[in-house]
């Protein structure tokens, strides 16, 4: 990522996005999350690679990494979700594709994406009670 | 009249234990939900309760048909995370056993391939060629399907004189004996009817669902880590990128038929510039990972590597906490990616076409459902 996609790109999209770690890693309001992947998915960044939701016992983070074809560098996105609403929209309409991750996620860790076309769990049984990933969900034999 | 039908999870041709829920209309498929995650293990939740160097059996049964990829993925994540850097001579046999592995890999696939579409003859044979690697395998990792054989910092073992001939020895002989399966299956009307012009996937929806690998390169997408990205030494050796553009079922085929040269071709290469040295990096953590390797995983880091495997764009994101063990764990297991697709792609297909597609498409559910 050159400076100057950097500029134009998520600064002019999306006012609230700051550096979190690196050049390319930018933390983003929960609600700007489907524009910032729209802003970057036009600007070339079209492959979503993964979705990661992880729990923080206080709160909640979901991480999205964004590759360009050709390119070594991995844009990564960060939202912060409070502890008591884990939600956050969804990147469906941008990527279809991204609803099996979203289901994933809200299936393994409980983290809900609004407006995603299927809310059903995918890897888990259908009638599964609980969210296996989190911290609070010892590790051990499930009776 | 539309019939529900239930599609796996024993049938032969869904390679594992996919289920899906099919509505039909005489052969023509209405719609499609796959039904997942049927041998889904807990790989995430297991990593976060073991050691880093006890995650390293778990990582190889991943995608058990690919497990050195996935052994050098995970592998390779913790190494970045650690800031350890493998010796060249580990670099360079490490690479000759990833495409080593993708070429059973491919057998493998074509072997099942010829199955669905009726050709247990190809079964057999691609079977024969891949045994003959895997006892390359054994030989040098002491396993067939699982290894253990690449430590964080290095290799295990070194790789023996003997054993790099018998390694030219069977990339000779699979080199040979690749132009029987191609007249086998190319030369079939029944292999080009269920080829030609089915499960055409266009490069937008590939983009979309986040296809990569053979999958992705079928349709277009100019896309392999291995040269945008690359780890190891596949930056120093020379080989092609194989893309096709029609996207269909044939594409797929040629694709994965056409890597499987290139892999040996970069086997050959890579075997004869095998630098000597020493094949684990001088640092405690080779040593007594258990207590050297906390002392090197940052407070609040994270590494996240991608890597080429057989199936597609394999990667490991780790977020560390200064302890022992993984925080968190992701994998991204490209099968999962690829399938996501065929409940667009099989309407209105037939039945028949629908198996076909499901083999060109190559899913393997230790992958899938984790």
């Amino acid at each position: 990522m050159t400076d100057d996609e950097r500029r134009i790109l998520p600064a002019a999209a999306i006012g609230s996005i700051a550096r979190a770690n690196g050049p390319n890693d930018f933390t983003v309001e929960r609600a700007k999350v489907p524009e910032a992947c729209a802003a970057l998915r036009a600007a070339g960044w079209e492959h979503l690679m993964l979705i990661t939701g992880i729990d923080w016992k206080t709160s909640w983070e979901v991480v999205y990494h964004l590759v360009r074809f050709g390119d070594r560098d991995v844009v990564t996105l960060r939202a912060r979700l409070p502890r008591h609403d884990p939600v956050v929209p969804s990147v469906a309409t941008i990527w279809p594709g991204a609803g099996w991750d979203e289901r994933e996620t809200f299936d393994l860790l409980g983290i809900r994406f609004a407006g995603t076309p299927d809310e059903r769990r995918i890897l888990l049984p259908y009638d599964y009670e609980g969210h296996p990933l989190r911290k609070d969900v010892p590790y051990g034999n499930v009776s | 009249m539309e019939t529900p039908l239930h599609f796996g999870p024993q049938h032969p041709s869904t390679h594992g234990v996919l289920h899906l829920n099919l509505v039909i209309d005489g052969e023509r498929v209405v719609s499609c939900d796959p039904d997942i995650g049927l041998i889904h293990r807990g790989l995430e939740k297991i990593a976060e309760n073991r050691m880093y160097f006890k995650y390293t059996p778990v990582a190889n049964k991943i995608d058990y048909v690919a497990a050195a990829a996935w052994e050098h993925c995970y592998i390779s994540a913790v190494e970045k995370l650690t800031g350890i850097q493998p010796p060249e001579r580990a670099q360079w046999a490490r690479m000759i056993i990833v495409e080593l592995q993708r070429v059973i890999s491919h057998l493998f696939w074509i072997g099942t391939l010829g199955m669905d579409l009726g050709q247990p003859t190809v079964f057999v044979w691609a079977l024969r060629e891949r045994e003959r690697l895997l006892d390359v395998f054994e030989e040098i990792m002491g396993g067939r399907m699982t290894f253990g054989w690449m430590i964080i910092g290095g290799l295990r073992d070194d790789l023996t004189p003997s054993q790099v001939l018998m390694i030219r020895d069977a990339v000779r002989v699979v080199r040979e004996r690749l132009p029987d399966y191609y007249h086998m299956m190319e030369e079939n009307g029944i292999f080009r009817r269920r080829m030609r012009g089915v499960g055409v996937i266009d490069r937008d929806q590939a983009v979309a669902y986040g296809l990569t690998g053979p999958n992705a390169r079928a349709s277009g997408v100019q896309y392999d880590i291995r040269r945008d990205d690359p780890y190891l030494k596949y930056g120093d050796v020379e080989w092609d990128v194989i893309t096709r553009v029609a996207g269909d079922n044939e594409a797929r085929y040629e694709v994965r038929r056409d890597e499987i040269i290139q892999s040996l071709r970069i086997v050959t290469r890579a075997l004869d510039r095998l630098p000597e040295g020493p094949i684990r990096a001088p640092t405690a953590a080779t040593l007594h990972p258990p207590i050297a390797l906390s002392m090197r995983t940052p407070k609040d880091g994270e590494a996240l590597v991608r890597a080429e495997c057989p199936r597609g764009e394999g990667a490991i994101y780790i977020r560390s906490d200064g302890t022992n063990y993984p925080y968190r764990l992701r994998i991204r297991g490209p099968s999962f990616n690829n399938l996501s697709i065929l409940p667009a792609l099989c309407r209105g297909m037939s039945v028949p076409d629908l198996v076909a597609t499901l083999a060109t498409l190559d899913p393997v559910f230790g992958e899938c459902d984790r």
